[in-house]
């Protein structure tokens, strides 16, 4: 009796985890089946966008002028835009399909220089990367066709392609990677020849820190002109050569104070032993100076370390941290290029933080004539009628061409937004507008 | 006899009326501005004061934040040229003295506008019920709401006994690096959160740091929110450790890398090198190490 009981209520419980089971695998795969349905949506769409693009390339070759090809060009940009909006969907992080992704966002650079921005003709230089860039999107979007041919046939899932780059079981023997690789090889191999301002980047310009005054330095006496930086005197240091990725030669320092047992960071250059940044961490407790005060601190540091004049552009409250941020000034010309940024804890006014990067960075920059050609009611008449100016000041500006201009900086007001606009004092042409939030 | 009770009465009667009334209009002098040099991009009790005072007198149209932003900085501005003062837009003794004379400041309606939340104004000559009504899209006001942002901390302190150079509650939440969002720091703080927590406090920063190069960068997609949630990019986001709440530690790094400090040297990639197994991410040039982390290009 008790035995038979027994079997039933274990036959019922049976059942239930069984049908307990089915539907978790149920859901577990509705999960597994949205996620691929996603991935494939994404790839398909990057497929039929690269073969936009290639479409609206060839037809902006054929436009008998200018005006006819700026709105494919248009296209272009946009449809580049939206292919890498999909390869940031597909899980290709651990894939090597950079190089894929680059040539879609310099593509779409190029486009929208050359139809938006351009106000001349297409020269014939433009005309001939047009045209290598015809036959590159072709190449790449015959491969992107093929591994998508390829999973169709196959039935091949992304989520395959998810597992074998998590996991890591080497060789990775999937075909979809492998084409996806292809793609990126070849794209690897194409000669192109982009212009500053397509492929700039801040990060190309660090290797200007290799160029800097001065000895190359040791690890050790990177580690001095830290502490005398600083005001550390004693204190254990700790000193890394910065490897090969980054694109100058350097050191990261680790100093212990002794005293306040709070740790300082740092980046010194080899060239020179130049301190890039440092950076204190320690707890800030309840304010007791002020912004303002901050700042007069701030320019102590900078008036004690040697620095010229600089002017404060931009200041900053966080909890009860201050960050400021000095340009150099030249007579009364803003160099916004060669800026220093600097933190200052606002509980007994220390500095926690000090960042002159782009200041190097700049030392090196070519001087530039601070006479204005133009006058600044010549350079006013350029502004939208609306705006309402401020304030004024002579700026040295990097525009897009990562060429340093002399600028009118006017600081103005529409209705409740401030901008900030730099007109060329040399051509009158607006360098930048800027709606400034903060 | 009778006359000393009588008094005793009028006395007590006095102070018990008085407390009320002290509480609702302090609008006494001795409750002005602290003795601190305000300036642009401050935050506090003293922007809000400012701010009030400047709007109460037509000056400045803005939204009473307590965050000395570019609305202020003008209104501040004509202000000083209206009355005569150097016009610097700094908030000095002269500035404020001028203020404080010409202006009113109800700091109980201010302070319980912002706390509730409250859509509110406060313009002079117009009824005060008038210029206050809450925020439609502010649930009833509840103890919670008076922190209604992770940087807010536990609660307001009160700011009496605060007798430094500046009493300040903490209102600066919406002051972030330009082009960033509330929600763009929350979510870079829920990945460094979930990704580095830790790590020391540098290698948070660098954490933070790589995914503002990888916005940057035209490999990788153009937003946050993008480079966070590409598939596979980062662990905390696959195995859902970025929902975990971040702390202020986290926070501060997000704050620090997005006013451009880079501890990694323009990194794109990091690993940590006791789980990685990837024969390609060991393939990228290294920078550095910090904490548990490798960072390479």
């Amino acid at each position: 009796m008790v035995r038979n009981v027994i079997i039933g209520v274990l036959a019922v419980a049976l059942v239930a985890v069984g049908i307990w089971g089915y539907k978790e695998h149920q859901d577990k795969n509705a999960v597994l089946i949205h996620a691929e349905n996603n991935y494939q949506q994404a790839y398909h769409n990057l497929t039929y966008y690269v073969d936009q693009i290639h479409d609206h390339l060839g037809t902006a070759l054929a436009a008998s002028s200018m005006d006819m090809a700026r709105p494919e060009l248009s296209e272009v940009w946009r449809l580049s835009s939206l292919a890498r909006g999909d390869i940031g969907q597909l899980p290709l992080t651990l894939l090597p399909f950079n190089q894929t992704a680059e040539f879609l966002s310099n593509l779409g650079k190029f486009s929208f220089q050359t139809a938006v921005r351009s106000d001349q003709k297409i020269s014939g230089e433009q005309y001939q990367q047009l045209e290598a860039l015809y036959r590159q999107s072709d190449k790449i979007e015959n491969d992107l066709r093929d591994v998508q041919k390829k999973i169709a046939d196959q039935n091949m899932r992304w989520m395959d392609v998810e597992m074998a780059l998590a996991s890591q079981k080497q060789p990775m023997d999937n075909q979809i990677i492998d084409g996806l690789r292809t793609v990126n090889k070849k794209v690897e191999g194409f000669d192109n020849k982009w212009d500053p301002a397509v492929t700039r980047s801040s990060l190309d310009e660090l290797s200007k820190l290799n160029h800097l005054s001065g000895k190359p330095v040791s690890e050790s006496e990177a580690a001095k002109k830290l502490k005398a930086f600083v005001g550390i005197k004693n204190g254990s240091a700790e000193v890394q050569k910065i490897g090969k990725g980054a694109n100058y030669k350097g050191y990261t320092v680790t100093v212990n104070d002794p005293k306040t047992h709070h740790t300082v960071v740092a980046s010194i250059t080899e060239k020179g032993g130049h301190v890039i940044w440092f950076f204190k961490e320690r707890p800030v407790s309840a304010r007791r100076y002020s912004l303002y005060r901050g700042d007069l601190l701030a320019k102590e540091f900078l008036k004690t370390h040697g620095y010229p004049k600089m002017d404060l552009v931009k200041s900053d409250q966080y909890d009860n941290v201050g960050v400021y941020t000095y340009v150099r000034l030249f007579d009364a010309v803003r160099d916004y290029p060669s800026s220093v940024r600097i933190k200052v804890a606002l509980d007994n006014g220390e500095i926690l933080g000090f960042d002159q990067r782009e200041y190097l960075v700049h030392m090196s920059d070519q001087k530039i004539d601070l006479k204005p050609k133009l006058t600044s009611r010549e350079a006013k008449k350029e502004l939208n009628k609306n705006m309402k100016v401020q304030e004024e000041h002579l700026a040295i500006y990097e525009n897009e061409l990562e060429q340093n201009v002399l600028c009118y900086e006017y600081i103005a007001t529409k209705g409740n937004d401030t901008y900030r606009i730099l007109v060329n004092a040399n051509t009158g042409k607006q360098e930048k507008v800027e709606l400034m939030n903060a | 006899m009778h006359g000393i009770r009588k008094r005793l009465l009028m006395i007590l009667l006095g102070i018990t009326l008085s407390i009320p009334l002290a509480a609702f209009w302090n609008e006494k002098p001795a409750q002005a501005f602290s003795p601190q040099v305000i300036q642009k991009g401050a935050t506090g009790d003293d922007v809000i004061e400012l701010q009030a005072r400047l709007q109460y007198i037509g000056f400045y149209r803005g939204k009473i934040d307590g965050v000395f932003g570019w609305g202020t900085y003008w209104a501040l501005r004509n202000f000083q040229q209206k009355f005569g003062l150097k016009v610097d837009g700094l908030a000095g003794p002269d500035t404020k003295n001028k203020l404080v004379r010409v202006s009113k400041y109800n700091e109980w309606y201010v302070k319980s506008n912002i706390r509730k939340g409250n859509d509110f104004t406060y313009y002079g000559g117009v009824p005060l019920e008038k210029q206050s009504a809450p925020h439609p899209k502010v649930r009833k006001p509840s103890g919670k709401q008076a922190a209604p942002t992770p940087n807010a901390g536990g609660g307001r302190r009160q700011t009496a006994a605060n007798n430094a150079e500046g009493n300040d509650a903490n209102y600066s939440v919406n002051n972030l690096p330009e082009g960033f969002s509330q929600q763009d720091l929350k979510l870079l703080a829920n990945a460094v959160y979930g990704e580095a927590r830790g790590e020391p406090y540098i290698g948070q920063v660098a954490v933070a740091a790589v995914i503002l190069n990888r916005v940057d960068s035209p490999i990788f997609p153009d937003t946050v929110a993008g480079v966070i949630f590409e598939p596979g990019a980062f662990t905390a986001v696959s195995d859902g450790q970025i929902w975990l709440t971040p702390n202020k530690t986290a926070e501060r790094a997000v704050i620090d890398a997005l006013n451009g400090w880079d501890p990694t040297h323009g990194a794109l990639y990091y690993f940590n090198p006791a789980k990685a197994t990837s024969a390609w991410i060991w393939s990228r040039p290294q920078i550095l190490k910090i904490g548990k982390h490798i960072f390479c290009k």
